[in-house]
């Protein structure tokens, strides 16, 4: 039972997401859908790539999304529909749940007992799965290159004035 | 661009689709895509005309939400038979979304609507790549995934695209936008044999991918983005001509080698006693033949009242790399009939 509410408040990150006016509120709800998914991961043993998630979801791409939405910031900014978001979500989650209101009361064992259920998997990517390990090496370096070819522009300036 | 870099952008290219085709787990088969996606988007776009951006823009969007898809289909299959192999279909709702996420990369209809958009925004050598190169990976997939199940979705879908692209090129001036709709139409004859022989769909497709290079070689050689253009180029005279007879081998005339992208599918057809679906075929096929001999008619049979210069200084060829590919390609479309024999190694 515990489980499908976290899998809700996930859903109610996405929903921040979609249904949110300001860029900022968005970030709001991709960092609750990425704590959520975290929180979803570890109670299915799955520690390792819980942390890796948090780490590259606020370490990294919130970064470049906070970055992103300052050089393209509206110069009047319509700012929040925040209760209209909440109430959506709350809306779509009753009525999912009195729809599918039996399937809810299964309990589900959290495997809690063997966390190395990912590190044992994760292992192989370091041995025989080398190979994936130099191709998406190669797929990143071509990222990176097509980003700064498709961002150099003709100036020579690193931001654009607001 | 720098050379540099365009080197390693190509060779990341050619790197994606081979990971694409020579792999047997799907995850390897979704970076490969993603990888060509990702490494066309700076060839595409370098020269940053607004034209160039927004196609890219496009089609960039297109082919990573089918990407997205592909994998997502890719779940359930692993789901229910424990195996992320490629050569193990077992859940018919994996085999049903994978199918519909390669015929949107394909640009077969109904989910053609991005592709003569996206033509018609490039110039003639990102149109290369983008309806010769980057159908191979989508389309080896499909093929292979047609010799597990055979599912009648993809003849409905190459129904549909051979009428699309029959009706939809009627009414275009762009000579992008109508190679766009001959492109629908013909990929449209390729997989139609996928339901029945899928490795006689590989020779179809190879045809057509030289026969569509070929044209759209001659397209870039002589600047020839609209029909407007078609009488005022400054090509070699027998380049005209040969243009003439390539785009009526594309169209499927008889003794020309075009002609084997509709006779092998009609063969295949009558002998499985599916002769209800060829009328549907032949109708497409022959609205497309308008058009193109339609371009025809506007390069050599028809003089429009211009200067005499125009008309006199006919140069003695423009020597650029794709002379000696075009001269290649000419003749394997004008005497590809005579491969015919091939296919009957494989009844």
């Amino acid at each position: 039972m515990v489980f499908y509410l976290f899998m809700l408040l996930l859903l109610l990150g996405s929903t921040l997401v979609f249904y949110s006016l300001s860029p900022y509120y968005a970030a709001l709800g991709l960092m609750i859908s990425s704590l959520f998914g975290c929180v979803v991961l570890t109670s299915l043993g799955l520690t390792f790539l819980a942390l890796l998630l948090l780490l590259i979801y606020m370490g990294g791409m919130l970064v470049v999304f906070v970055y992103s939405s300052a050089l393209s910031a509206d110069r009047y900014p319509m700012v929040s529909n925040l209760g209209e978001v909440v109430l959506l979500f709350l809306l779509l989650s009753f009525w999912v749940l009195f729809i599918f209101e039996d399937f809810l009361e299964s309990s589900t064992l959290f495997n809690l007992l063997s966390p190395l259920n990912d590190l044992s998997s994760l292992s192989v990517l370091y041995d025989y799965g080398g190979a994936y390990l130099l191709v998406g090496g190669l797929a990143l370096l071509v990222v990176l290159i097509v980003a700064l070819v498709v961002s150099y522009g003709s100036s020579l300036l690193a931001l654009r004035s607001l | 661009m720098n050379r540099l870099v365009n080197a390693f952008l190509l060779t990341s290219l050619i790197a994606g689709t081979s990971l694409v085709i020579f792999s047997n787990h799907w995850f390897p088969i979704w970076l490969g895509l993603e990888l060509s996606t990702l490494s066309i988007i700076p060839l595409l776009s370098y020269t940053s005309q607004s034209r160039s951006v927004e196609a890219t823009l496009k089609y960039f969007l297109v082919q990573a939400f089918s990407a997205a898809l592909l994998l997502n289909g890719a779940v359930p299959n692993l789901w229910v038979s424990n195996s992320w192999d490629v050569n193990s279909i077992t859940s018919p709702i994996s085999y049903f979304i994978i199918t519909a996420a390669l015929i949107i990369k394909l640009g077969l209809a109904p989910c053609h609507f991005w592709f003569p958009d996206v033509l018609s925004g490039l110039p003639f050598l990102s149109t290369i790549i983008i309806a010769c190169w980057q159908k191979i990976a989508p389309m080896f997939l499909l093929l292979s995934l047609s010799n597990l199940v055979s599912s009648e979705i993809i003849i409905v879908c190459s129904i549909l695209s051979v009428l699309v692209g029959g009706w939809g090129g009627l009414n275009q001036i762009s000579v992008r936008k109508i190679l766009a709709y001959s492109s629908i139409g013909h990929l449209g004859w390729v997989t139609c044999v996928a339901f029945f022989i899928p490795e006689v769909s590989y020779l179809l497709f190879l045809f057509y991918i030289l026969n569509n290079t070929a044209i759209l070689l001659i397209c870039h050689n002589g600047s020839l983005y609209y029909l407007s253009s078609l009488s005022k180029s400054n090509v070699v005279p027998i380049t005209a001509i040969l243009f003439s007879i390539a785009l009526l081998s594309l169209g499927g005339l008889p003794p020309l080698g075009g002609f084997i992208n509709k006779v092998i599918p009609l063969i295949v057809f009558s002998l499985n006693g599916n002769n209800f679906i060829i009328p549907f075929f032949l109708i497409g096929s022959l609205i497309s033949l308008f058009f193109y001999i339609r371009i025809v008619f506007n390069t050599s049979l028809t003089l429009f009242p211009q200067h005499s210069l125009n008309i006199v200084s006919s140069r003695t060829g423009n020597s650029s790399l794709s002379q000696p590919i075009i001269s290649t390609l000419i003749p394997i479309t004008i005497w590809g009939l005579l491969l015919l024999p091939i296919f009957f190694l494989f009844i």
